[in-house]
């Protein structure tokens, strides 16, 4: 096997929230379709909560790319935690409307009020948990106008979070925890992954074993399974670069798999 | 570009403290195992070294001497009470039973046995009135005469079944049998002389001090001879060193005085 295949093996394994990355799973397809349905019901906000790296961001982005094809919709990647700069951002994006500096959020609620859309535009918000407590109050406000729903994603803490404070909680129509995917979830997205960019030898190498041993390292977390798997196949490149007769190309062995491990810190 | 050398190195200090717990699982059992062989040993030792000592011969001064001069050529045996002393339990000898024929012997009345060996005698009907004379006094004839055999078989069977039992202990005294001694204070338990079974008992208790049988005849013979406390002080002794569910039964009646000959 090559170096080149190991290198084209690295990029579907980057750690970046690309729709054309996404890989279907029959669970989290479940979970995307009652979504869908949702957003058509008469609801102020839906929040997607669960653990880093459990695919919120990538089911926002799904969700946003489906529904802006026929209705009004903004996403914003990166929390607004400026309050002007989100209310100008609304205006903008929602309202068309382009507002002098000084913009107050009245005048915003004022904008809404008077606005009548023929489909109830989705404002997407991700990683909300980095939003003030004052901002998510007038997040609050705008989805009491009626004039703009919310689909927000918020890291699942320890802490009492947001969903927990009362006057979110009669706002919230729907709310969906994701969880890290089981060991038969992750051979299917490994493998899937692999299959997407033609590389139909490396993807048979994974088999039970193989993710059995990836799984005590990730425990099913995207985020860390595609770190964990970029290390490995960088680690291949290596081997193959310094000493290709101590590395086999055939198979996926444990020990690759727990040098990667190390080197990519999840082994202390 | 990762340096392998390094990165190898540390993976091999990962799977050696990986395998650590399962190194320290394996020591742990081999100590423990060799812990649990040793006590073995030693308990085995012990019980070959200190075993049970053997029961006192509590009424050695009452036991008449007629009894003694009999039957024991030897000298009467003079022991203690058990105390506490530890024992390992032996498996039971494997009693032999006596033959079928000597204990139908023994518990069969004599005219039993008579009807049994010669049932020709058996009395007939009187004869009719015309030959009265004759036939009465053939009757009276053989009326005496089946005395006479009744009485000599009486003597015959009480005899024979007594040069059983002596002939028994006298293998005994020469075998030191103990299943030989546990049958002949068995039958004399059964017979109620209950001196002499507690004495074949004890006898046979010197022989094999784990001996079961020699226990139970020793405290049942006590509790029949009126010495309640010493039979029950006896099983208490033997069910300190013995789970043995015939021992816990014979103790139970022996509280509730419901034991029987």
């Amino acid at each position: 096997m090559n170096k080149e295949l190991y290198k084209s093996a690295q990029t579907p394994f980057i750690d970046v929230v690309d729709l054309n990355e996404y890989i279907q799973l029959d669970r989290v397809s479940t979970i995307y379709e009652s979504l869908l349905s949702t957003m058509e019901k008469p609801l102020k906000m839906v929040l997607i909560f669960g653990r880093p790296g459990t695919g919120k961001s990538m089911m926002l982005n799904r969700l946003y790319k489906e529904i802006s094809a026929n209705q009004p919709a903004a996403i914003y990647h990166t929390p607004l935690v400026d309050e002007l700069e989100f209310i100008k951002s609304i205006a903008r994006d929602i309202l068309s409307f382009r507002p002098f500096e000084e913009f107050s959020f009245t005048q915003l609620i004022e904008l809404l009020e008077q606005k009548d859309f023929e489909t109830t535009p989705i404002v997407f918000l991700d990683e909300a948990q980095l939003y003030s407590n004052d901002l998510m109050e007038k997040i609050r406000l705008i989805s009491d106008t009626r004039k703009i729903k919310f689909v927000i994603t918020l890291h699942k803490t320890e802490e009492e979070d947001l969903i927990a404070k009362e006057h979110f909680q009669t706002r919230i129509w729907e709310s969906i925890e994701l969880f890290n995917a089981s060991k038969q979830e992750l051979l299917t997205y490994i493998q899937k992954k692999l299959l997407k960019h033609s590389l139909f030898d490396l993807a048979n190498q994974f088999g039970k074993p193989q993710v059995k041993w990836i799984y005590t390292f990730t425990q099913g977390n995207y985020r860390d399974t595609n770190k964990l798997l970029y290390t490995l196949f960088e680690l291949y490149l290596d081997y193959l670069e310094q000493a290709p007769h101590k590395v086999s190309t055939s198979q996926i062995s444990r020990k690759m798999i727990e040098m990667a491990a190390i080197k990519a810190g999840f082994i202390s | 570009m990762t340096n392998i050398n390094h990165l190898e190195r540390e993976w091999k200090l990962y799977k050696r403290k990986q395998r650590l717990p399962y190194l320290y699982v394996a020591a742990a059992l081999v100590v423990l195992s060799f812990l649990i062989s040793l006590g073995f040993f030693f308990t085995e030792e012990r019980s070959q070294k200190a075993p049970l000592a053997p029961l006192k011969n509590e009424i050695n001064t009452t036991l008449p001497k007629a009894v003694q001069t009999e039957e024991t050529p030897h000298k009467e045996p003079a022991q203690n009470l058990l105390k506490q002393e530890p024992v390992s339990v032996i498996n039971p000898v494997k009693e032999l039973q006596p033959s079928f024929r000597f204990m139908q012997n023994i518990q069969e009345t004599p005219s039993e046995r008579s009807s049994r060996a010669n049932p020709k005698h058996q009395l007939k009907k009187e004869p009719s009135v015309t030959q009265e004379k004759k036939v009465s006094q053939k009757t009276q004839e053989v009326r005496e005469e089946h005395q006479k055999r009744l009485k000599q078989n009486l003597e015959i069977s009480s005899s024979s079944a007594e040069t059983k039992i002596n002939t028994l202990i006298q293998r005994f005294n020469q075998t030191k049998n103990p299943t030989l001694g546990i049958t002949i204070a068995q039958h004399f338990l059964r017979e109620r002389s209950y001196r002499k079974s507690y004495f074949y008992a004890l006898e046979v208790n010197n022989i094999d001090q784990n001996n079961m049988q020699s226990w139970l005849i020793s405290a049942k013979s006590l509790y029949f001879l009126g010495r309640k406390e010493a039979a029950r002080q006896l099983i208490r002794t033997y069910m300190k060193r013995n789970d043995s569910s015939p021992v816990s039964k014979l103790y139970r009646q022996i509280n509730l005085g419901t034991l029987k000959p």
